[in-house]
């Protein structure tokens, strides 16, 4: 058979080998040969394949039809390759953060608690459970100090991990071997890492005696906000670099359970105190920081895990608790419920944020392909039409209609072939900078999106049904002709086949209406990134930059943190340039926040939720230099020392949740955790946004940081100046150096940055619904121009005799723009109903607007209206200029 | 006889002359001829799409060699699942003239 395949392909060859055999017999024997030409002819066909080749004769009769209109199959290819590209890529995005399964054996069997735990409870867990065949714990590092370089550029990320965290995901190292139980005992006890692949092939050269070696790790920091440092500090510090005995090599796909991170070594989670200097989380029962993925026993669903889990969750709550527990807190450790996430699929920020994003993304996406199909339709229907001489005369020569069908089929398919072929790199590209553009926060996120088999597959289904999208119906139509009337038929008829056009204009209208959707989702997204944008945060952010530097790993605990912080900041204050600064805990808009039950005298929660409240921990002159007016009351002051009496500022939602209508200035707020303190509050400050732009600002307290109620993390500084970012960088690095120069600064950043940052999400969205709501205007201009260039050719002889009898050009315009219009009405008419319909479910992504916005509505009508001038006057100015007296001579 | 039926003959013919070895089309008529007694004489028409039908069933191979008088020719080799098929059709042939001699004996 195959041999068959390649005498076709090497046709001439064949010929020419057929003939040389003939002579041969011929030059042995003096005999007649018979015909000739009959012989070879059967010697042919004897060694090809009859069905090959007539599929290779439709292609390469339909790569001669393509050639010949070079320009048109170039515009057709591109917005195919277009159009497929765009999906591969967003598919690919989907495909990898919510479709892919984890590289693990058995992935189906694994869960993941939902929040972090702390690392004593992740020991109970490990050691009591009874519905996991194992449970392991793992925390995220970034920035670790490698080789002994401070060079942010030379650090790696790497995790933490339980000892029997490869054996509950059930993955081997691929050289040496991987963690194991035994690295688990003893705080500090195992200096040992297993590197990936990829720092194996990079920073090691793939050196095949690797294992054995050691590496030089430093200090580094947890990834993400999620730790709570618990109160006290007690042993003093110093960061240090120290080898590590490379145990393995894991494999090249392995990542970990997290989607997004390349983690360049895994280390025992013993060895905390290393990466993390000064917190002493493996003691802490109140810092949370210990993302804990199990593994269910074949017998138990993730329901009966969870209900067994829960209980044990409880026990483990009372036991640390201990005696003496009162009735309420007891209820709220009710409240206090874990949730098995399904891990198969591995643990994801970016897909819990970006799931439905991305699956509208995928909808819009399809929507652009689709209408990228109804203008190839309609091309093909075009030309189906132009061809219809050509058609009728091979019908009438004999050929029957499947053979025409599959013929003009296979045109279509060439077209989708070479789109999908040429979408491959154009979706790749596309899928990295839609990724570099999620990724832009803090920590970059890592991925492997080089097209791999299923988004190849994935192109070529949608290759496969784009063709029968756009090809069946105009193959079906163009060879549905009479061939008596075809052959008859004259190229111009007087006033065309009307009923012929209806087809295009019924994709035109069809076209219409689904680029109405995503101009409608354009409008609704651009419109909400503007009015988060321009949202009055209650301050101006303008000119404010923040900077956060890590006391508690350069080695300082307790009360030295807020001298250094202190310090740090009077050596701001001086720097030329620099109006004001002042410094908190959890910074701005850096996704870092702090909550806390709280007491109020005379106030009676009716559930544990209003006892709820978020707070900070905040700087001299704060309120000031961020811009947040005071309502009430004072600032903070220098009396308000470590040891002079707690007092706190609270904002006006929380005076008004708790004080009503009573003035809150001198009364006591109980901070009721498991440290115990009573405020008395000195002021009332205006609400602000200074978290996330979308939701109504909480209800929060401040409380001095030389009065820290809570362990302080880090400390971030806001500084308000009208200084160039070099030079605004250089002097908050110097005065951090100059204060102490082991302070290591995490960031230096615009807070329209972190603003920015932290609306990535609709940022995305905006960006890419403006990308796609275009792709669908140019491919409708382009369709409906299409349209109305042929209509008006048709009706070249009836716009003549219009213009002979005195028409004017203004009417003969209209007639064509009023034609184009009534299509466009069509449209908006099916458009607009389905985009109302479907809007709804984009509710929860809109901000200051509703899913049925009138204004958006608006947009919509008059963008379309610009289009369809667009596309109708340059055909209808040319029938103006047509000339009366040729019109009606070319019959 | 049916078409089939002669066609079966002719490929009979010819496996049976490559078993012998190797041979181009012209040397195949020539044996055919000579070993039949010079009673039959294949047709260049017949065999020469035959053989091409049989190399794409697989059943014989060709080759491009030097021939005895220094032309290049076309060697047909019989393949192994040529073999087969002509240890098959001898039976076959076999099998029809014993059913027609026994029948003509009949009457």
């Amino acid at each position: 058979m195959l041999r068959k395949f390649m005498n076709s392909l090497r046709r001439k060859r064949l010929d020419e080998e057929i003939q040389e055999e003939i002579e041969f017999h011929r030059s042995q024997s003096s005999g007649p040969f018979g015909n000739l030409t009959a012989i070879r002819e059967q010697m042919r066909d004897a060694s090809t394949s009859a069905a090959f080749e007539s599929l290779l004769q439709d292609i390469r009769y339909g790569l001669r039809i393509l050639a010949r209109t070079p320009g048109v199959s170039a515009i057709a290819i591109l917005s195919l390759a277009l159009g497929i590209g765009a999906n591969a890529a967003i598919f690919s995005l989907v495909d990898r953060v919510m479709l892919s399964f984890l590289p693990v054996t058995q992935p189906e069997q694994l869960v993941l608690f939902d929040e972090v735990q702390p690392y004593p409870r992740f020991k109970e867990f490990r050691n009591r459970s009874q519905v996991f065949s194992g449970v392991a714990g793992t925390a995220s590092l970034a920035d670790v100090a490698f080789n002994g370089s401070d060079n942010p550029e030379n650090s790696l990320t790497g995790r933490l991990v339980s000892g029997n965290y490869f054996d509950v995901l059930g993955v081997q190292a691929m050289m040496g071997r991987a963690l194991s139980d035994v690295e688990d005992t003893g705080p500090g006890a195992h200096p040992e890492v297993v590197i990936s692949y990829a720092l194996w092939q990079g920073r090691f050269h793939a050196d095949p005696a690797i294992v054995g070696k050691t590496i030089r790790l430093g200090a580094g920091r947890l990834n993400s906000g999620w730790g709570s440092s618990g109160f006290e500090q007690d042993q003093p510090v110093v960061p240090s670099n120290r080898d590590f005995l490379i145990l393995g090599v894991m494999p090249p796909g392995f990542f970990g359970e997290t989607v997004g991170e390349r983690p360049d070594f895994w280390a025992p989670l013993t060895m905390e105190e290393h990466f993390l200097p000064g917190r002493h989380w493996l003691s802490r029962r109140t810092a949370r920081w210990v993302q804990i993925i199990a593994r269910l026993k074949p017998c138990c669903s993730v329901g009966q895990a969870e209900a067994a889990n829960n209980i044990l969750n409880r026990q483990l709550l009372v036991e640390e608790e201990g005696a003496g527990l009162s009735e309420a807190r007891r209820r709220e450790l009710e409240q206090d419920k874990i949730k098995l996430l399904d891990g198969s699929k591995g643990f994801s920020g970016l897909r819990n944020e970006f799931a439905k994003p991305l699956w509208i993304l995928m909808a819009m996406v399809c929507v652009v392909l689709l209408i990228a199909c109804a203008n190839l339709a309609n091309l093909l229907l075009a030309r189906g039409t132009a061809r219809r001489r050509e058609i009728g005369t091979r019908m009438a020569l004999g050929v029957d209609r499947p053979r025409l069908v599959r013929q003009l089929m296979t045109e279509s398919f060439l077209l989708s072939l070479f789109g999908a072929v040429l979408s491959v790199p154009i979706g790749w590209l596309a899928s990295r900078a839609l990724f570099t553009m999620v990724s832009a926060g803090d920590p970059a996120l890592a991925l492997n999106l080089a097209p791999d088999g299923r988004v190849l597959l994935f192109t070529g289904a949608v290759a496969i049904l784009t063709t029968l999208l756009f090809g069946v119906a105009p193959a079906l139509r163009s060879t549905r002709v009479d061939i008596h009337s075809v052959l008859k038929e004259s190229e111009r008829s007087t006033t065309g086949n009307r009923s012929r056009v209806t087809g295009e204009k019924a994709v035109v209208v069809i076209q219409v209406a689904l680029s109405t959707t995503l101009l409608f989702g354009m409008a609704l997204f651009t419109r909400t990134l503007y009015n988060l944008r321009t949202q009055d945060l209650g301050y101006s952010p303008e000119r404010l930059t923040t900077a956060r530097i890590d006391p508690i790993g350069a080695g300082y605990k307790g009360e030295q943190i807020g001298e250094i912080a202190q310090r740090v900041l009077e050596k701001l204050r001086t720097q030329p340039g620099i109006v004001a600064a002042s410094y908190s805990d959890n910074g701005l808009f850096v996704g870092r926040d702090s909550g806390t039950h709280i007491r109020v005298n005379g106030f009676q929660p009716s559930s544990p939720k209003d006892s709820l409240a978020r707070f900070d921990q905040v700087g001299p002159g704060y309120f000031s230099t961020v811009g947040i007016p005071l309502l009430l009351g004072r600032d903070f002051a220098d009396t308000d020392t470590a040891h002079a009496p707690r007092v706190t500022v609270i904002n006006e939602s929380m005076a008004r949740f708790y004080f009503g209508k009573r003035s809150p200035l001198g009364q006591t707020i109980f901070y009721d955790s498991r440290l115990k303190f009573t405020l008395t509050v000195i002021g009332v400050a205006k609400d602000v946004r200074d978290h996330l732009v979308r939701d109504q600002p909480p209800r929060r307290f401040y409380v001095s940081y030389m009065q820290p109620v809570d362990g302080q993390m880090g400390t971030d500084y806001e500084i308000r100046s009208s200084l160039a970012p070099a030079v605004l960088d250089r002097q908050i690095r110097q005065a951090v150096h100059s204060a102490s120069p082991r302070l290591r600064i995490e960031y230096i950043r615009p807070l329209d940055k972190s603003i920015d940052n932290s609306l990535l999400r609709e940022r995305l969205i905006a960006r890419l619904s403006i990308l796609f709501g275009f792709l669908s205007l140019l491919l409708g201009c382009a369709g409906l121009f299409g349209i109305m260039a042929y209509s008006v050719g048709r009706r070249t002889r009836e716009i003549g005799i219009r213009i002979a009898i005195g028409g004017q050009p203004h009417n003969v315009v209209w007639t064509v723009v009023s034609e184009a219009l009534l299509l466009v009405v069509g449209g908006l008419l099916i458009g607009i109903p389905v985009a109302l319909l479907l809007s709804r479910y984009l509710q929860s992504l809109l901000f200051g607007l509703t899913p049925a916005d009138g204004w958006s509505i608006f947009a919509v009508i008059v963008t379309t209206g610009l289009m369809t001038l667009v596309a109708s006057i340059i055909p209808a100015r040319r029938a103006t200029r047509i000339d009366p007296v040729s019109a009606l001579r070319c019959e | 006889m049916p078409r089939d039926a002669l066609q079966g003959t002719l490929d009979l013919l010819v496996l049976q002359t490559l078993a012998r070895g190797t041979q181009h089309g012209y040397g195949i008529t020539c044996h055919i001829l000579a070993a039949s007694g010079q009673q039959l004489r294949v047709e260049e028409g017949s065999l020469y799409p035959a053989l091409r039908r049989m190399e794409s069933a697989g059943l014989i191979k060709a080759e491009w060699k030097q021939s005895e008088n220094n032309r290049r020719a076309r060697y047909y080799q019989l393949t192994k699942k040529g073999a087969g098929r002509l240890a098959q059709e001898m039976q076959k042939w076999e099998q029809h003239t014993a059913a027609v001699k026994s029948f003509l004996e009949f009457a």
